[in-house]
């Protein structure tokens, strides 16, 4: 290796002995005790799956019950557009919202759990 | 005898058996921080941080492994990934490419020592695309179908990767 540094060798070589070298092997030098000790501070991923899931869950169903039947959304945009009166999307705007939340969140689950 | 990949990823997978993922990140962690620094242009601290995301991450996913790839094949794929989400929350786009600055004109021709200190200068102005497969191929040695699987992208996107960076390479280094 010494030799090759001191020599100038034909181009396509210099290129890919360079290349061969710089992919040197780097040495541990404490890397895998860092992971595993990070690994013990992450080594939830069930519990984790399982609350996320629950939580969505909750909020889901807490989501349905709460939200007007569509009639009366449908009414109250309705009404708003008629008289140009803002309040008539308030809460139409927060079921959308809250509707979207969840969904984001439920989707941000599973985006994470399939993630590699 | 040491114990093959497949042993060790079953033993980690079906036991939680964390000796067995601790013996995976010895024989690994070397080209998979190898290849992270490439990407994060050989800032070290920044790339072993990527890399330990992207072992945790191996950890936490391990039932997902399929051996229809080598256990590194699966691990840089991982390193690939965290780097690009790195890569979006800094705002940085993935195949941007740096412009190229003119050499310094009148500098005698370079010995292997000279031109093996300026390649990994010469590496940060590749765009990721070419540092990653040539980070990849010519530097781990692994086939451009590997490399493909792992960039998630078109093995004719590899081999164009390769070529052009080469070249830029070739004319960076002036050989």
């Amino acid at each position: 290796m010494n030799d090759q540094a001191n020599h100038e060798v034909e181009p396509d070589d210099v290129l890919d002995v360079l290349l061969r070298e710089s992919g040197q092997y780097i040495p541990d030098d404490g890397f895998t005790v860092g992971v595993l000790a990070s690994l013990s501070r992450c080594r939830r991923p069930l519990a984790h799956l399982l609350i996320m899931t629950a939580a969505a869950a909750v909020a889901s169903i807490l989501a349905i019950w709460w939200i007007p039947p569509l009639a009366e959304l449908q009414a109250s945009v309705a009404k708003g557009v008629s008289t140009g009166e803002l309040t008539y999307f308030v809460v139409p705007l927060l079921v959308l919202t809250a509707l979207a939340s969840i969904l984001w969140a439920e989707m941000e689950i599973l985006w994470r759990e399939t993630e590699v | 005898m040491a114990a093959t990949d497949t042993e060790l990823v079953l033993l980690a997978c079906r036991d939680g058996d964390p000796n067995a993922f601790a013996e995976l990140v010895r024989r690994y962690q070397s080209p998979v921080r190898s290849f992270v620094r490439k990407m994060t242009r050989g800032d070290a601290h920044l790339a072993d941080d990527i890399a330990q995301e992207a072992f945790l991450l191996a950890w936490r996913k391990i039932h997902t492994y399929r051996q229809e790839a080598g256990f590194l094949t699966w691990l840089l794929t991982i390193a690939h990934n965290q780097f690009r989400s790195h890569a979006r929350r800094r705002a940085e786009t993935c195949c941007q490419d740096i412009e190229e600055t003119a050499r310094q004109p009148g500098g005698s021709p370079a010995t292997a020592e000279d031109l093996r200190m300026d390649l990994q200068e010469a590496m940060k102005h590749l765009s990721d695309g070419e540092r990653a497969a040539i980070g990849l191929c010519c530097q781990q040695g692994l086939t451009h179908e590997e490399a493909a699987r792992i960039l998630d992208c078109p093995l004719g996107t590899v081999k164009t990767n390769i070529m052009r960076g080469r070249e830029k390479l070739r004319r960076r280094l002036r050989i």
